[in-house]
C-alpha cells in the first residue's frame, strides 16, 4: 500500500501531545527545536519501513485478534477511525509550551508533517515509555563517570504506533490504536460476530 | 475528544512579549532623545533612550532569528482575517502623541510620565498587542488578525492569532506557514 505523503520532502514538522486531565481529551502543539523535529521525522520513517516489512496490510477488524505488531489499515472515513480523523483534520491546534509541566496527564504524543504538495501526515504514539521514564532515575556519562540526570527527561520512542494520511489509518500496533481511539466498546460489540 | 477552551492555558514567552512591547515604544524614545530633557544631562538621557531603542529591537531581531534557526513555525489556516492597519492609529494615539507632548520639566512630571508609560506597556503586554511595531510597518508588513475556520472539528483551535505578513489580503482557506514570535503572534515565512 502507498502512503499519501512524500516522506522525502517534508516542509513542516509540528509536535504535540494528547492529554486526559479528567475533563476529556485535549490535543495541543508543543514547540520543539530542529533536533527533535529531525528525530520525529526519523521515527515516522522507521514506522513506515517497519510497515513495509510486513508486506501487504490486512484490514483492521475489531472482532479479530491481532498481533502486538501487525500492519493493518482502516479507511479514514470509517467510524472507528473518527478520533484519529478529527486529530488529522484539525487546524490551528492550540499551542501550549507548558503542556509537559504535568506529564502524568499525557496519554499520547503525535507529530504532524506537511509535504511539498501541502499534504499532511499525522503519526501517533501511545505515551507509555514517554511517561514511564519520568518515574525512573536516569543516569548518563559525564566525563568518564556516571551521573544522575536531575532534569525532567522525556524519552521518545523509536517509532510510532500508527500513521494517518488523507485516505487511511496505517496501524502498526493494533492495541495502541484501540487504546488511543477508545475502541474498547467497538471490540465488545464485535464479539458476538466472532462466536 | 474535546478542545481546550481558548485562552485556558498561560501564554508563554512572557519576557519575550514584554521586550517586543518595549520594542514598539522605540519611536517614542527616538523623539525624546531628539527633544532632550532639562533635568537629566543629555549624555545620560540620550544614552538611556538609545538603550531603550537598541536592546528591545535587538531582542526582537534575535527572536526572529531564533525562530528561523529552530524552524519554530507552524501552519495557520485562515477562517476569516481582519486587516488591522487601524491599530497603528490606536498605537499612535495611545503611545506616541500623548507622551511626546508631555512636559518633562520637573521630576514629578517625569515620574508621572514614566509611570503612565509603564501602565501602557503593561496593558499592551497583557492584551497581547506586542505586534504593534512601526519597524514592521516601515518594512512593508501588514498585521492581520486571523480567526480559525468555524468547522465542526472539536480540536480545531479557537484562538485568534496576529499574523505579520507582506500579503495585502488573506482569503478564507489560505494556509500560511509562519514563524512563531509568541503563542499569538506569527511572522509569515518567506515563500
Amino acid at each position: 500500500m502507498k502512503l499519501e505523503f512524500d516522506l522525502e520532502n517534508v516542509t513542516l514538522t509540528e509536535f504535540g501531545v494528547g492529554r486526559d486531565d479528567g475533563g476529556g481529551q485535549t490535543f495541543v502543539v508543543v514547540p520543539v527545536d530542529t533536533d527533535v523535529q529531525s528525530t520525529l521525522r526519523e521515527m515516522v520513517q522507521a514506522t513506515w519501513e517497519e510497515m513495509q516489512r510486513d508486506g501487504v496490510p490486512g484490514q483492521y477488524e475489531p472482532s479479530e485478534k491481532h498481533g502486538a505488531t501487525e500492519y493493518l489499515t482502516l479507511a479514514i472515513a470509517d467510524e472507528m477511525a473518527s478520533s484519529f480523523r478529527v486529530l488529522h483534520e484539525a487546524v490551528n491546534l492550540d499551542i501550549e509550551s507548558s503542556a509537559l509541566d504535568d506529564p502524568s496527564d499525557v496519554f499520547c504524543y503525535f507529530v504532524r508533517l506537511t509535504d511539498k504538495k501541502s499534504r499532511r501526515l499525522t503519526a501517533v504514539r501511545r505515551a507509555t515509555q514517554f511517561k514511564g521514564v519520568l518515574k525512573k532515575r536516569l543516569i548518563r556519562f559525564v566525563s568518564d563517570s556516571l551521573k544522575l540526570i536531575e532534569d525532567s527527561v522525556f524519552k521518545l520512542d523509536n517509532d510510532f504506533d500508527l500513521l494517518i494520511d488523507s485516505a487511511n489509518v496505517h496501524i502498526l500496533r493494533p492495541s495502541a490504536f484501540e487504546f488511543a481511539g477508545k475502541l474498547q466498546q467497538a471490540i465488545l460489540d464485535a464479539v458476538p460476530h466472532n462466536i | 475528544m474535546t478542545s481546550r477552551p481558548a485562552g485556558a492555558h498561560r501564554e508563554g514567552l512572557k519576557a519575550a512579549r514584554l521586550l517586543m512591547v518595549l520594542s514598539s515604544t522605540s519611536p517614542l524614545f527616538i523623539l525624546w532623545a531628539i527633544r532632550g530633557n532639562t533635568l537629566i544631562p543629555d549624555r545620560w538621557f540620550i544614552g538611556f533612550c538609545v538603550l531603550m531603542i537598541v536592546v528591545p529591537n535587538a531582542f526582537l531581531w534575535l527572536r526572529i532569528r531564533m525562530a528561523r534557526t529552530q524552524a519554530d513555525r507552524r501552519e495557520l489556516t485562515v477562517g476569516t482575517a481582519d486587516d488591522h492597519r487601524d491599530h497603528i492609529l490606536v498605537y499612535l494615539f495611545a503611545m506616541l502623541l500623548p507622551f511626546y507632548s508631555e512636559d518633562l520639566g520637573s521630576w514629578r512630571d517625569l515620574g508621572a510620565t514614566v509611570a503612565a508609560l509603564a501602565f501602557i506597556v503593561f496593558l499592551f503586554w497583557h492584551l497581547n498587542l506586542h505586534y504593534m511595531n512601526l519597524v514592521f510597518a516601515a518594512l512593508g508588513y501588514r498585521v492581520f488578525t486571523v480567526y480559525p475556520p468555524t468547522d465542526s472539528n472539536p480540536l480545531t483551535g479557537k484562538s485568534r492569532q496576529a499574523l505579520i505578513t507582506r500579503r495585502v489580503n488573506l482569503a478564507s482557506g489560505d494556509k500560511i506557514v509562519a514563524y512563531r514570535l509568541s503563542d499569538t503572534v506569527y511572522l509569515e515565512a518567506a515563500p
